[in-house]
């Protein structure tokens, strides 16, 4: 049974289908919601219940387009408002309300781009450490991006935003790992 | 950067912290089962086609599915009593995997609102009948710590350290005849078996197969027991949950009282194990009167021997006992009423 035969079958009621799906997603879903809750209980829990909303949800799917991004959104999405609701962060200046809708009015120049920022990463630890400090949503921009390669335009659809949202987010997230990496100024 | 490399340090730092096998497949069939008891069964029903299928976990319930599309093409969903019988009938036909379980390790919590809100919280090894550790943590309303307790089964040796208000007792056994402080997975035939003996273990209450439901992730049934009246719903203190808590006796006030009176008890089992998960016991008011939840079980485990040793601090008093029952131990020690566990 491939992913399309089983996305069949639960549309037809079967519950079969969903376990091969399940089979093929549960890692890399944990994963990316393990990065935006950094809580391995809690991400599980998330993906969990991801997968049991595609159960009742899936009539709402179009058969016709992937099924990993219409998952996968649905496991960023409850992983932020997870995050959220674990309260784990400390407040930036930039943040973004839970439904993740501010929108700015004009793009910023001159800041750094992603490779610069990521050329200065060294290690797991420093890249770990730097998320940690992130929103939920600043998290869940970084991990759609650099870790499931989505594109802009995807992310834009995605999280029913505009692309200059998602590039504001981007950035955010980009500008406030950049300014952690930087070493302590002596006082 | 490039691309891949980005991908592949979140990747890194993510598959760091997952567990090794992740397996999630029972727990959410285990959820969508229990939420929609209806709907799947007209589901399921459907299928036509035969799959041989090990027993783990969930696997439980898609049996369910082969067997009710074959036997049964014009099945409706089942009353609690037709699924427990199809259960059965699944679990007996298909090749099992036997649920072997030879060692384990769980975190527990219990909390009994009508004594004060005291909170127990228990973590406990089992490595097999004779490797048994159970320590234990009696906290009041305000999470401060009033007694421990750690029981510990090493081979025909027992210790058990009690401490309260700073200081210990340690009691060392070699030989004597202990209720085991941890329970052993239980190999059940069937759930029919299950619910037979927990109907015949006060022989005062009635069971039933309630449904399906996830505990600390593991795929349960949940168990429904109803005691019978003028049966063993005395005082809260005569009937105990099941003996996986050992120590999880109430201490009820004697003669009727009604707001300590078990009426009724919910227990979830684990579907493969058979080892109880949760329990919760009320009293004919529906109040709750006590609940102990497992919050964390991995099975399986490798546990280091260090576990199941005691070395007694330098100085310490210890009290030996050599033969006997553990009434007889406390019997010396006390004269009556238990803290240590009983035959």
């Amino acid at each position: 049974m491939n992913e399309r035969e089983a996305i069949a079958r639960l549309r037809n009621g079967d519950i079969g289908g969903l376990e091969l799906l399940v089979r093929q997603y549960q890692v890399r879903a944990v994963r990316a919601a393990y990065l935006i809750t950094h809580d391995q209980s809690l991400a599980q829990d998330v993906v969990q219940t991801a997968f049991v909303k595609v159960y009742e949800r899936v009539a709402q799917f179009d058969p016709e387009r992937p099924f990993g991004p219409w998952f996968l959104q649905i496991v960023l999405n409850d992983a932020i408002k997870a995050a959220n609701k674990q309260a784990r962060l400390v407040t930036l200046d930039v943040t973004d309300d839970q439904s993740g809708t501010i929108e700015p009015t004009a793009l910023p120049h001159g800041g750094p781009g992603p490779e610069e920022i990521w050329e200065n990463v060294e290690t797991n630890e420093e890249v770990w450490a730097a998320l940690r400090q992130l929103t939920p949503t600043q998290r869940a921009a970084v991990v759609a991006r650099y870790y499931l390669g989505w594109s802009e335009a995807r992310m834009a659809e995605k999280f029913s935003c505009s692309p200059s949202a998602i590039k504001w987010r981007l950035y955010a997230a980009r500008e406030r790992l950049r300014l952690l990496r930087r070493p302590a100024l002596p006082e | 950067m490039p691309e891949e490399h980005r991908a592949r340090i979140l990747d890194d730092i993510a598959a760091s912290a997952s567990p090794k096998e992740l397996d999630l497949w029972p727990a959410i069939q285990a959820q969508i089962v229990a939420s929609n008891p209806a709907s799947t069964a007209d589901r399921i029903s459907s299928r036509r086609t035969w799959t041989r299928r090990t027993i783990v976990g969930g696997a439980a319930v898609a049996m369910l599915a082969t067997v009710a599309g074959v036997t049964y093409p014009l099945w409706s969903p089942p009353e609690p009593v037709n699924a427990q019988e199809i259960l059965d009938r699944a679990q007996a036909s298909a090749s099992a995997t036997s649920s072997a379980v030879a060692t384990y390790h769980l975190l527990l919590t219990r909390q009994i609102p009508g004594k004060e809100n005291t909170t127990i919280t228990s973590e406990m090894w089992y490595g097999g009948h004779d490797r048994q550790r159970s320590d234990t943590q009696i906290k009041d309303a305000r999470g401060k710590i009033l007694t421990t307790q750690e029981v510990i089964f090493s081979g025909n040796q027992t210790w058990i350290v009690s401490t309260e208000n700073g200081k210990s007792q340690i009691v060392h056994t070699t030989g004597t005849t202990w209720t085991e402080p941890v329970q052993a997975p239980i190999p059940q035939a069937s759930v029919s078996d299950l619910l037979r003996q927990y109907a015949s273990n006060k022989g005062c209450m009635g069971a039933t197969l309630a449904g399906l439901s996830s505990i600390a992730r593991r795929p349960s049934y949940v168990i429904a027991l109803q005691f019978r009246p003028n049966g063993c719903g005395g005082p809260a203190g005569r009937a105990t949950p099941d003996p996986y808590y050992p120590r999880a006796v109430l201490d009820g006030r004697p003669g009727a009282d009604l707001q300590n009176q078990v009426n009724s008890m919910t227990v979830w089992v684990d579907t493969q194990t058979y080892l109880p998960l949760k329990t919760e016991v009320r009293n004919g008011a529906n109040a709750l009167l006590d609940q102990s939840e497992v919050t964390s079980i991995v099975y399986n485990v490798s546990i280091p021997d260090s576990t199941f040793s005691y070395t007694p601090p330098p100085g310490a008093v210890v009290a030996n006992f050599t033969g006997g029952t553990g009434a007889d131990v406390k019997r010396s020690l006390y004269g009556s009423s238990p803290v240590l566990p009983q035959k």
